[in-house]
Protein backbone atom coordinates (compact mmCIF):
# COMPACT_ATOMS: atom_id res chain seq x y z
CA UNK A 1 0.00 0.00 0.00
CA UNK A 2 1.56 3.63 -0.96
CA UNK A 3 2.44 5.62 2.33
CA UNK A 4 1.35 9.01 2.52
CA UNK A 5 4.77 10.21 2.77
CA UNK A 6 5.05 9.04 -1.40
CA UNK A 7 1.33 10.87 -2.10
CA UNK A 8 2.80 13.58 -0.81
CA UNK A 9 5.95 13.66 -2.73
CA UNK A 10 3.87 13.23 -5.70
CA UNK A 11 1.72 16.08 -5.18
CA UNK A 12 4.52 18.33 -3.83
CA UNK A 13 6.48 17.27 -6.34
CA UNK A 14 4.02 18.25 -9.37
CA UNK A 15 3.28 21.32 -7.97
CA UNK A 16 6.50 22.55 -7.94
CA UNK A 17 7.54 21.42 -11.22
CA UNK A 18 4.73 23.38 -12.36
CA UNK A 19 5.77 26.28 -10.85
CA UNK A 20 9.71 25.81 -12.36
CA UNK A 21 8.15 25.23 -15.65
CA UNK A 22 6.11 27.89 -15.94
CA UNK A 23 8.93 30.36 -14.59
CA UNK A 24 11.53 28.49 -17.04
CA UNK A 25 8.90 28.99 -20.17
CA UNK A 26 8.40 32.27 -19.50
CA UNK A 27 11.78 33.52 -18.60
CA UNK A 28 12.85 31.73 -22.16
CA UNK A 29 10.41 33.42 -24.65
CA UNK A 30 11.03 36.23 -22.85
CA UNK A 31 14.75 35.70 -24.04
CA UNK A 32 13.92 34.16 -27.42
CA UNK A 33 12.24 37.85 -27.88
CA UNK A 34 14.90 39.71 -26.68
CA UNK A 35 17.44 37.67 -28.39
CA UNK A 36 15.57 37.78 -31.91
CA UNK A 37 15.35 41.67 -31.61
CA UNK A 38 18.96 41.55 -30.32
CA UNK A 39 19.71 40.01 -33.94
CA UNK A 40 17.67 41.87 -35.94
CA UNK A 41 19.47 45.28 -34.31
CA UNK A 42 22.61 43.08 -35.04
CA UNK A 43 21.44 42.79 -38.81
CA UNK A 44 20.87 46.54 -38.84
CA UNK A 45 24.22 47.59 -37.48
CA UNK A 46 25.83 44.94 -40.09
CA UNK A 47 24.03 46.80 -42.77
CA UNK A 48 24.84 50.19 -41.97
CA UNK A 49 28.60 49.34 -41.82
CA UNK A 50 28.36 47.15 -45.43
CA UNK A 51 26.75 50.63 -46.77
CA UNK A 52 29.27 52.83 -45.21
CA UNK A 53 31.82 50.63 -46.80
CA UNK A 54 30.35 51.02 -49.95
CA UNK A 55 29.93 54.43 -49.53
CA UNK A 56 33.99 55.22 -48.51
CA UNK A 57 35.10 53.03 -51.04
CA UNK A 58 32.97 52.78 -53.95
CA UNK A 59 32.89 48.98 -54.36
CA UNK A 60 29.54 47.40 -54.83
CA UNK A 61 28.18 44.45 -52.67
CA UNK A 62 25.70 42.18 -51.90
CA UNK A 63 23.54 42.38 -48.68
CA UNK A 64 21.84 38.68 -48.15
CA UNK A 65 21.07 38.86 -44.38
CA UNK A 66 17.68 40.41 -44.13
CA UNK A 67 16.61 36.89 -45.57
CA UNK A 68 16.66 35.81 -41.68
CA UNK A 69 13.87 37.90 -40.93
CA UNK A 70 11.24 39.93 -42.29
CA UNK A 71 12.95 44.20 -42.42
CA UNK A 72 10.21 45.28 -45.16
CA UNK A 73 8.83 47.88 -42.46
CA UNK A 74 12.28 49.17 -42.50
CA UNK A 75 12.80 52.45 -43.70
CA UNK A 76 15.01 55.83 -43.42
CA UNK A 77 13.22 58.86 -41.51
CA UNK A 78 15.33 62.65 -41.52
CA UNK A 79 15.13 63.32 -37.45
CA UNK A 80 14.90 66.98 -36.11
CA UNK A 81 17.91 67.42 -34.21
CA UNK A 82 19.76 64.49 -35.02
CA UNK A 83 21.40 62.12 -37.90
CA UNK A 84 18.74 60.04 -39.81
CA UNK A 85 17.96 56.93 -38.75
CA UNK A 86 16.88 53.63 -40.01
CA UNK A 87 13.23 53.45 -38.58
CA UNK A 88 11.28 49.38 -38.16
CA UNK A 89 8.01 48.13 -36.64
CA UNK A 90 10.15 45.71 -34.31
CA UNK A 91 12.20 48.18 -33.15
CA UNK A 92 11.90 50.47 -30.22
CA UNK A 93 14.09 53.15 -31.20
CA UNK A 94 16.16 53.62 -34.91
CA UNK A 95 19.79 53.06 -35.89
CA UNK A 96 21.36 56.35 -36.42
CA UNK A 97 22.60 56.26 -40.08
CA UNK A 98 24.86 58.96 -41.68
CA UNK A 99 25.46 57.90 -45.08
CA UNK A 100 23.32 59.01 -47.53
CA UNK A 101 21.28 56.14 -48.56
CA UNK A 102 18.26 55.25 -50.34
CA UNK A 103 16.60 52.24 -49.39
CA UNK A 104 14.43 49.56 -50.41
CA UNK A 105 14.69 46.33 -48.42
CA UNK A 106 13.81 43.07 -49.56
CA UNK A 107 15.36 39.41 -49.15
CA UNK A 108 18.73 40.37 -50.49
CA UNK A 109 20.06 43.79 -51.62
CA UNK A 110 22.76 45.10 -54.29
CA UNK A 111 24.67 47.92 -52.41
CA UNK A 112 26.26 50.46 -54.89
CA UNK A 113 27.50 54.16 -55.03
CA UNK A 114 26.36 56.88 -57.30
CA UNK A 115 26.83 60.27 -56.83
CA UNK A 116 25.20 63.77 -58.02
CA UNK A 117 28.15 65.52 -59.76
CA UNK A 118 27.12 69.78 -59.29
CA UNK A 119 30.85 70.57 -60.42
CA UNK A 120 31.43 72.64 -57.70
CA UNK A 121 30.55 69.87 -55.32
CA UNK A 122 29.99 66.25 -55.42
CA UNK A 123 27.61 64.29 -53.45
CA UNK A 124 27.93 60.80 -53.27
CA UNK A 125 25.28 58.09 -52.33
CA UNK A 126 24.59 54.88 -51.61
CA UNK A 127 21.42 52.61 -53.20
CA UNK A 128 20.20 49.31 -51.62
CA UNK A 129 18.12 47.61 -54.38
CA UNK A 130 16.21 44.47 -53.88
CA UNK A 131 15.51 42.37 -57.30
CA UNK A 132 13.54 44.18 -59.76
CA UNK A 133 12.61 44.84 -63.30
CA UNK A 134 12.16 48.72 -64.53
CA UNK A 135 9.73 48.95 -67.37
CA UNK A 136 9.76 51.72 -69.13
CA UNK A 137 6.56 52.93 -71.08
CA UNK A 138 7.00 56.25 -72.74
CA UNK A 139 3.70 57.27 -74.14
CA UNK A 140 5.61 60.02 -76.59
CA UNK A 141 8.77 59.37 -78.61
CA UNK A 142 10.28 63.51 -77.47
CA UNK A 143 13.83 64.08 -76.64
CA UNK A 144 12.89 64.97 -73.01
CA UNK A 145 11.71 61.73 -72.96
CA UNK A 146 14.22 59.94 -74.60
CA UNK A 147 17.13 62.17 -72.63
CA UNK A 148 15.19 61.59 -69.16
CA UNK A 149 15.10 57.56 -69.77
CA UNK A 150 18.78 57.52 -70.28
CA UNK A 151 19.65 60.10 -67.63
CA UNK A 152 17.26 57.69 -64.79
CA UNK A 153 19.21 54.18 -66.10
CA UNK A 154 23.08 55.89 -65.73
CA UNK A 155 21.64 56.39 -62.33
CA UNK A 156 20.26 52.89 -61.99
CA UNK A 157 22.59 49.71 -60.97
CA UNK A 158 23.98 47.32 -63.36
CA UNK A 159 23.90 44.62 -62.36
CA UNK A 160 25.47 42.07 -65.24
CA UNK A 161 28.63 40.75 -62.94
CA UNK A 162 27.87 36.94 -62.10
CA UNK A 163 28.93 37.84 -58.90
CA UNK A 164 25.88 40.05 -57.78
CA UNK A 165 22.76 37.58 -57.01
CA UNK A 166 20.48 40.38 -57.23
CA UNK A 167 18.98 40.75 -60.29
CA UNK A 168 18.15 44.42 -61.70
CA UNK A 169 16.70 44.63 -65.29
CA UNK A 170 15.32 46.78 -67.42
CA UNK A 171 12.53 46.15 -70.61
CA UNK A 172 10.46 48.26 -72.18
CA UNK A 173 6.55 47.42 -72.55
CA UNK A 174 3.90 48.18 -75.02
CA UNK A 175 0.95 46.35 -73.73
CA UNK A 176 3.12 43.46 -72.54
CA UNK A 177 6.42 43.82 -71.58
CA UNK A 178 8.81 43.58 -75.17
CA UNK A 179 11.48 41.83 -73.97
CA UNK A 180 13.73 43.49 -76.53
CA UNK A 181 17.42 41.81 -75.05
CA UNK A 182 17.03 38.67 -77.14
CA UNK A 183 13.96 37.68 -75.88
CA UNK A 184 14.24 38.45 -72.54
CA UNK A 185 14.80 41.72 -70.13
CA UNK A 186 17.86 43.68 -70.24
CA UNK A 187 21.05 44.33 -68.59
CA UNK A 188 21.86 48.15 -67.97
CA UNK A 189 24.34 48.64 -70.54
CA UNK A 190 22.26 46.77 -73.05
CA UNK A 191 19.35 49.06 -72.29
CA UNK A 192 21.51 51.71 -72.82
CA UNK A 193 22.19 50.66 -76.19
CA UNK A 194 18.60 49.71 -76.85
CA UNK A 195 17.55 53.67 -76.13
CA UNK A 196 20.25 54.68 -78.24
CA UNK A 197 19.20 52.98 -81.46
CA UNK A 198 15.54 52.65 -81.05
CA UNK A 199 12.85 55.30 -80.43
CA UNK A 200 9.25 54.29 -80.84
CA UNK A 201 6.42 55.36 -78.34
CA UNK A 202 4.19 52.33 -76.10
CA UNK A 203 0.55 52.86 -76.82
CA UNK A 204 -1.04 50.59 -74.73
CA UNK A 205 -0.38 50.69 -70.70
CA UNK A 206 1.13 47.67 -69.43
CA UNK A 207 -0.25 44.31 -68.25
CA UNK A 208 0.81 41.21 -67.41
CA UNK A 209 3.81 42.47 -65.38
CA UNK A 210 6.60 40.12 -64.89
CA UNK A 211 7.21 39.36 -60.91
CA UNK A 212 8.87 42.32 -58.78
CA UNK A 213 8.21 44.19 -62.17
CA UNK A 214 7.85 48.26 -61.27
CA UNK A 215 6.22 50.54 -64.39
CA UNK A 216 7.57 53.80 -65.14
CA UNK A 217 5.26 55.71 -67.67
CA UNK A 218 6.21 58.44 -69.23
CA UNK A 219 3.48 61.07 -70.43
CA UNK A 220 2.40 64.45 -70.67
CA UNK A 221 -0.74 63.60 -68.86
CA UNK A 222 -0.41 61.03 -66.28
CA UNK A 223 -4.67 60.64 -65.51
CA UNK A 224 -4.85 57.06 -65.78
CA UNK A 225 -1.66 54.43 -65.05
CA UNK A 226 0.33 51.83 -62.51
CA UNK A 227 3.43 52.13 -60.51
CA UNK A 228 4.91 55.81 -61.66
CA UNK A 229 4.13 58.64 -63.92
CA UNK A 230 6.88 61.08 -64.95
CA UNK A 231 5.86 63.87 -67.43
CA UNK A 232 8.18 65.47 -68.80
CA UNK A 233 10.46 68.78 -67.78
CA UNK A 234 8.61 71.74 -67.99
CA UNK A 235 11.30 74.40 -66.99
CA UNK A 236 14.77 74.28 -65.92
CA UNK A 237 15.08 70.77 -65.84
CA UNK A 238 11.97 70.68 -62.94
CA UNK A 239 8.63 68.32 -63.40
CA UNK A 240 6.31 66.86 -61.71
CA UNK A 241 5.71 62.54 -61.03
CA UNK A 242 3.10 61.03 -59.61
CA UNK A 243 2.69 57.71 -57.65
CA UNK A 244 -0.43 55.38 -58.04
CA UNK A 245 -2.45 54.87 -54.34
CA UNK A 246 -1.64 58.78 -53.71
CA UNK A 247 -2.48 62.15 -54.97
CA UNK A 248 0.52 63.79 -54.33
CA UNK A 249 2.82 65.68 -56.96
CA UNK A 250 6.41 64.91 -56.56
CA UNK A 251 8.28 67.57 -58.05
CA UNK A 252 11.24 66.45 -59.43
CA UNK A 253 14.13 68.80 -60.08
CA UNK A 254 17.36 66.11 -60.00
CA UNK A 255 17.36 62.39 -61.48
CA UNK A 256 18.26 61.35 -58.13
CA UNK A 257 14.48 62.82 -57.31
CA UNK A 258 12.89 60.20 -59.89
CA UNK A 259 15.25 57.55 -58.60
CA UNK A 260 13.87 57.86 -55.12
CA UNK A 261 10.56 57.57 -56.48
CA UNK A 262 11.42 54.39 -58.33
CA UNK A 263 13.72 52.60 -55.46
CA UNK A 264 10.51 53.23 -53.20
CA UNK A 265 7.89 52.58 -55.45
CA UNK A 266 4.15 52.13 -54.43
CA UNK A 267 4.28 49.77 -51.19
CA UNK A 268 2.23 51.69 -48.55
CA UNK A 269 3.10 50.95 -44.76
CA UNK A 270 0.50 50.57 -41.78
CA UNK A 271 -0.16 54.43 -42.31
CA UNK A 272 -1.35 54.57 -45.85
CA UNK A 273 2.25 56.45 -46.50
CA UNK A 274 3.77 55.07 -49.82
CA UNK A 275 7.75 53.97 -49.73
CA UNK A 276 8.19 56.37 -52.35
CA UNK A 277 7.00 59.19 -50.07
CA UNK A 278 9.17 58.37 -47.36
CA UNK A 279 12.31 57.91 -49.70
CA UNK A 280 11.81 61.65 -51.78
CA UNK A 281 10.91 63.10 -48.54
CA UNK A 282 14.44 61.79 -46.85
CA UNK A 283 16.06 62.32 -50.12
CA UNK A 284 15.03 66.24 -50.57
CA UNK A 285 15.81 66.85 -46.22
CA UNK A 286 18.96 65.12 -46.19
CA UNK A 287 20.13 65.73 -49.35
CA UNK A 288 19.40 69.50 -49.18
CA UNK A 289 20.62 69.76 -46.25
CA UNK A 290 24.22 68.56 -47.71
CA UNK A 291 24.17 70.99 -50.42
CA UNK A 292 22.90 73.65 -48.42
CA UNK A 293 25.89 73.23 -46.16
CA UNK A 294 28.65 72.52 -48.97
CA UNK A 295 27.00 75.73 -51.11
CA UNK A 296 28.10 77.67 -47.92
CA UNK A 297 31.55 76.20 -47.52
CA UNK A 298 32.30 76.81 -51.24
CA UNK A 299 30.80 80.27 -51.03
CA UNK A 300 33.32 81.29 -48.43
CA UNK A 301 36.23 79.18 -49.71
CA UNK A 302 35.76 81.32 -53.00
CA UNK A 303 35.67 84.28 -51.00
CA UNK A 304 39.01 83.05 -49.22
CA UNK A 305 40.93 82.41 -52.69
CA UNK A 306 39.13 85.71 -54.23
CA UNK A 307 42.25 87.71 -52.53
CA UNK A 308 44.58 85.72 -53.35
CA UNK A 309 44.61 86.07 -57.25
CA UNK A 310 45.41 88.39 -59.63
CA UNK A 311 43.37 90.97 -60.90
CA UNK A 312 42.44 92.15 -64.50
CA UNK A 313 45.00 95.04 -64.63
CA UNK A 314 47.62 92.67 -62.74
CA UNK A 315 46.68 89.83 -65.81
CA UNK A 316 47.29 92.21 -68.57
CA UNK A 317 50.26 93.99 -67.48
CA UNK A 318 51.69 90.28 -66.78
CA UNK A 319 50.43 88.03 -69.51
CA UNK A 320 52.00 84.78 -67.76
CA UNK A 321 50.64 85.18 -64.53
CA UNK A 322 48.24 82.03 -63.40
CA UNK A 323 45.14 81.74 -62.31
CA UNK A 324 44.69 85.28 -64.36
CA UNK A 325 40.89 86.27 -65.39
CA UNK A 326 39.23 84.74 -62.70
CA UNK A 327 38.69 87.16 -59.84
CA UNK A 328 35.73 88.28 -61.39
CA UNK A 329 34.60 84.75 -61.58
CA UNK A 330 35.36 84.18 -58.10
CA UNK A 331 33.38 87.03 -56.89
CA UNK A 332 30.40 86.11 -58.59
CA UNK A 333 30.31 82.01 -57.90
CA UNK A 334 30.93 82.84 -54.19
CA UNK A 335 27.42 85.18 -54.45
CA UNK A 336 25.78 82.60 -56.78
CA UNK A 337 26.61 79.98 -54.23
CA UNK A 338 25.77 81.47 -51.22
CA UNK A 339 22.19 82.11 -52.91
CA UNK A 340 22.33 78.22 -53.30
CA UNK A 341 23.00 77.68 -49.46
CA UNK A 342 19.68 79.74 -48.59
CA UNK A 343 17.68 78.07 -50.86
CA UNK A 344 18.57 74.50 -51.25
CA UNK A 345 16.80 73.66 -48.56
CA UNK A 346 13.35 75.75 -49.46
CA UNK A 347 10.25 73.79 -50.13
CA UNK A 348 11.04 70.66 -52.00
CA UNK A 349 7.24 70.54 -53.06
CA UNK A 350 6.92 73.95 -54.63
CA UNK A 351 8.07 74.37 -58.26
CA UNK A 352 8.25 77.35 -58.49
CA UNK A 353 10.75 77.20 -55.58
CA UNK A 354 12.72 74.26 -57.20
CA UNK A 355 12.90 76.21 -60.65
CA UNK A 356 14.92 78.82 -58.96
CA UNK A 357 17.10 75.80 -57.54
CA UNK A 358 17.38 74.47 -60.10
CA UNK A 359 18.70 77.74 -62.57
CA UNK A 360 21.06 78.83 -59.40
CA UNK A 361 22.85 75.68 -59.65
CA UNK A 362 23.41 75.10 -63.55
CA UNK A 363 24.59 78.76 -63.04
CA UNK A 364 27.08 77.96 -60.31
CA UNK A 365 28.22 75.03 -62.57
CA UNK A 366 28.77 77.02 -65.64
CA UNK A 367 30.80 79.32 -63.48
CA UNK A 368 32.97 76.47 -62.05
CA UNK A 369 33.51 75.05 -65.58
CA UNK A 370 34.60 78.63 -66.76
CA UNK A 371 37.34 78.17 -63.51
CA UNK A 372 38.29 75.04 -64.44
CA UNK A 373 38.84 75.60 -68.10
CA UNK A 374 41.16 78.85 -67.13
CA UNK A 375 43.32 76.75 -64.90
CA UNK A 376 41.88 78.31 -60.92
CA UNK A 377 40.01 74.87 -60.02
CA UNK A 378 39.86 71.61 -60.49
CA UNK A 379 37.56 69.06 -61.58
CA UNK A 380 35.85 67.59 -57.96
CA UNK B 1 9.17 5.33 11.83
CA UNK B 2 7.31 8.99 12.15
CA UNK B 3 10.79 10.26 12.60
CA UNK B 4 12.07 8.86 9.61
CA UNK B 5 9.08 10.26 7.77
CA UNK B 6 9.72 13.13 8.61
CA UNK B 7 13.15 12.86 8.03
CA UNK B 8 12.51 11.98 4.60
CA UNK B 9 10.38 14.77 3.78
CA UNK B 10 13.37 17.62 4.90
CA UNK B 11 15.74 15.78 2.86
CA UNK B 12 13.01 16.16 -0.09
CA UNK B 13 11.98 20.00 0.72
CA UNK B 14 15.71 20.87 0.79
CA UNK B 15 16.31 19.18 -2.56
CA UNK B 16 13.48 20.98 -3.99
CA UNK B 17 14.72 24.11 -2.25
CA UNK B 18 18.37 23.91 -4.09
CA UNK B 19 16.87 22.91 -7.22
CA UNK B 20 15.44 26.21 -7.46
CA UNK B 21 18.24 28.01 -5.94
CA UNK B 22 20.80 26.40 -8.75
CA UNK B 23 17.93 27.66 -11.50
CA UNK B 24 17.50 31.25 -10.37
CA UNK B 25 21.01 31.35 -10.33
CA UNK B 26 22.08 30.28 -13.24
CA UNK B 27 19.12 32.78 -14.57
CA UNK B 28 20.91 35.44 -12.34
CA UNK B 29 23.83 34.84 -14.38
CA UNK B 30 23.19 34.67 -17.48
CA UNK B 31 21.35 38.29 -17.19
CA UNK B 32 24.80 39.21 -15.56
CA UNK B 33 26.12 37.80 -18.38
CA UNK B 34 23.98 39.75 -21.14
CA UNK B 35 24.65 42.93 -19.42
CA UNK B 36 28.85 42.60 -19.28
CA UNK B 37 28.51 41.87 -23.05
CA UNK B 38 26.52 44.77 -23.76
CA UNK B 39 28.89 47.34 -21.89
CA UNK B 40 31.93 45.59 -24.35
CA UNK B 41 29.82 45.78 -27.05
CA UNK B 42 29.88 49.33 -26.47
CA UNK B 43 33.07 50.11 -26.35
CA UNK B 44 33.34 48.22 -29.22
CA UNK B 45 31.39 50.14 -31.33
CA UNK B 46 32.42 53.48 -30.20
CA UNK B 47 36.06 52.19 -31.94
CA UNK B 48 34.16 50.75 -34.54
CA UNK B 49 32.25 54.48 -35.01
CA UNK B 50 35.30 56.59 -34.68
CA UNK B 51 37.04 54.03 -37.90
CA UNK B 52 33.65 54.45 -39.86
CA UNK B 53 33.87 58.25 -39.34
CA UNK B 54 37.68 58.31 -40.75
CA UNK B 55 36.43 56.84 -43.62
CA UNK B 56 33.85 58.90 -44.37
CA UNK B 57 35.72 62.47 -43.84
CA UNK B 58 38.47 61.07 -46.21
CA UNK B 59 35.99 61.36 -48.55
CA UNK B 60 33.40 64.06 -47.87
CA UNK B 61 33.12 66.82 -50.38
CA UNK B 62 32.66 69.54 -47.08
CA UNK B 63 36.90 69.17 -46.37
CA UNK B 64 38.45 67.51 -49.29
CA UNK B 65 39.57 68.29 -53.25
CA UNK B 66 39.69 64.67 -53.90
CA UNK B 67 39.99 61.08 -51.14
CA UNK B 68 42.14 61.73 -48.49
CA UNK B 69 43.35 64.98 -50.30
CA UNK B 70 42.15 67.77 -48.15
CA UNK B 71 41.73 71.19 -49.22
CA UNK B 72 42.77 74.08 -47.20
CA UNK B 73 40.55 76.16 -48.19
CA UNK B 74 37.53 74.25 -47.66
CA UNK B 75 38.95 73.29 -43.89
CA UNK B 76 39.40 77.09 -43.46
CA UNK B 77 35.84 78.35 -44.88
CA UNK B 78 34.33 74.94 -42.72
CA UNK B 79 35.84 76.32 -39.69
CA UNK B 80 34.47 79.33 -39.96
CA UNK B 81 31.27 79.26 -41.42
CA UNK B 82 29.99 75.86 -40.39
CA UNK B 83 29.04 75.26 -36.57
CA UNK B 84 29.37 71.99 -34.79
CA UNK B 85 26.01 71.65 -34.00
CA UNK B 86 25.45 71.63 -38.30
CA UNK B 87 28.06 69.05 -38.42
CA UNK B 88 26.10 66.91 -35.99
CA UNK B 89 23.22 66.86 -37.60
CA UNK B 90 25.28 65.52 -40.58
CA UNK B 91 27.98 63.45 -39.15
CA UNK B 92 26.78 62.35 -35.84
CA UNK B 93 27.02 63.51 -32.14
CA UNK B 94 30.14 63.09 -29.74
CA UNK B 95 33.09 63.32 -32.51
CA UNK B 96 35.69 65.24 -33.04
CA UNK B 97 38.52 66.04 -36.03
CA UNK B 98 41.86 67.69 -36.11
CA UNK B 99 44.41 68.27 -39.06
CA UNK B 100 47.28 69.40 -39.10
CA UNK B 101 50.46 69.93 -40.78
CA UNK B 102 53.68 68.74 -39.98
CA UNK B 103 55.57 71.75 -38.88
CA UNK B 104 56.12 72.20 -35.40
CA UNK B 105 54.19 75.33 -34.93
CA UNK B 106 50.34 75.27 -34.20
CA UNK B 107 48.86 78.34 -36.12
CA UNK B 108 44.95 77.69 -36.34
CA UNK B 109 43.20 78.67 -39.79
CA UNK B 110 40.93 81.54 -39.76
CA UNK B 111 39.68 83.87 -42.64
CA UNK B 112 42.34 86.90 -41.32
CA UNK B 113 45.48 84.59 -41.33
CA UNK B 114 44.57 81.97 -44.19
CA UNK B 115 46.61 80.39 -45.95
CA UNK B 116 49.71 81.35 -43.60
CA UNK B 117 48.46 79.05 -40.61
CA UNK B 118 48.64 74.87 -40.56
CA UNK B 119 45.97 73.40 -38.15
CA UNK B 120 42.12 72.72 -38.56
CA UNK B 121 40.06 71.21 -35.67
CA UNK B 122 35.99 70.45 -35.18
CA UNK B 123 33.95 70.05 -32.41
CA UNK B 124 37.04 69.65 -30.04
CA UNK B 125 36.03 68.93 -26.42
CA UNK B 126 37.98 67.85 -23.37
CA UNK B 127 36.63 64.81 -22.79
CA UNK B 128 38.41 60.77 -22.89
CA UNK B 129 37.70 59.41 -26.82
CA UNK B 130 38.67 56.68 -29.15
CA UNK B 131 40.70 58.21 -31.85
CA UNK B 132 42.30 57.21 -35.19
CA UNK B 133 45.47 59.07 -36.48
CA UNK B 134 46.37 58.72 -40.02
CA UNK B 135 48.77 60.57 -42.74
CA UNK B 136 47.07 62.68 -45.27
CA UNK B 137 47.75 65.39 -47.89
CA UNK B 138 46.63 68.71 -47.52
CA UNK B 139 46.05 71.12 -50.85
CA UNK B 140 47.47 74.30 -50.49
CA UNK B 141 45.23 76.20 -53.62
CA UNK B 142 47.74 79.39 -52.82
CA UNK B 143 50.55 78.33 -52.99
CA UNK B 144 49.27 75.32 -55.36
CA UNK B 145 51.57 72.51 -53.51
CA UNK B 146 50.49 69.62 -51.03
CA UNK B 147 51.83 69.44 -47.69
CA UNK B 148 52.28 66.62 -45.23
CA UNK B 149 49.69 66.20 -42.51
CA UNK B 150 47.87 64.34 -40.03
CA UNK B 151 43.88 63.90 -39.87
CA UNK B 152 43.21 62.84 -36.08
CA UNK B 153 39.38 61.83 -35.71
CA UNK B 154 37.76 60.39 -32.45
CA UNK B 155 34.76 59.50 -30.70
CA UNK B 156 34.16 60.65 -26.76
CA UNK B 157 33.32 57.58 -24.70
CA UNK B 158 30.86 59.80 -23.09
CA UNK B 159 28.01 61.61 -25.16
CA UNK B 160 28.28 65.81 -24.19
Amino acid sequence: MIEVYRIFQLIFGVIVSFFILYFLIQYTSNYAGFQGNVLKTDILKSFRDEVSDVYTTGVYTNFTLFSRYDFSSCAINTTVHGVPEIVCDFAVSGIPITTPLLLCPGKRVFLWRDSVDLGWYKLFYVQAVPDMTLIFVPMDDSDEVWNLMRTLVSHLPDTSDPRITVNIKYDFCDGEPLKVCGGSSCEKEDFLKVIENVRAPSLRKCEHLPQRGRVITFSKSCESFEGICIEPPLMSGVGNAYISGTRRVFVYKDPIDLIALIIGYTKKDVFGITRAERVFDYKNKFFSEMISKAARISSERMKLIENFVPGQDECEANPGLKNCYCKDVYRELSDVLHTVSQIADSDYNSFQDMVKLSETLSHANELYQVLIERGCEYEV
Amino acid sequence: MRFKSQSNLMEYLLLIFFVVFIIVALILFITWWQVTQLGMKKSQEIEDRALSLTKEILINGFFVKEESVFDDGKLTAANTTIKCEELKHILGEGWFMKIKTLDESVIPCNEDNYPDCNYWEFCVQDNPASIYAIPVNIYRRVQDRYDLGVLYVGVYYEKT
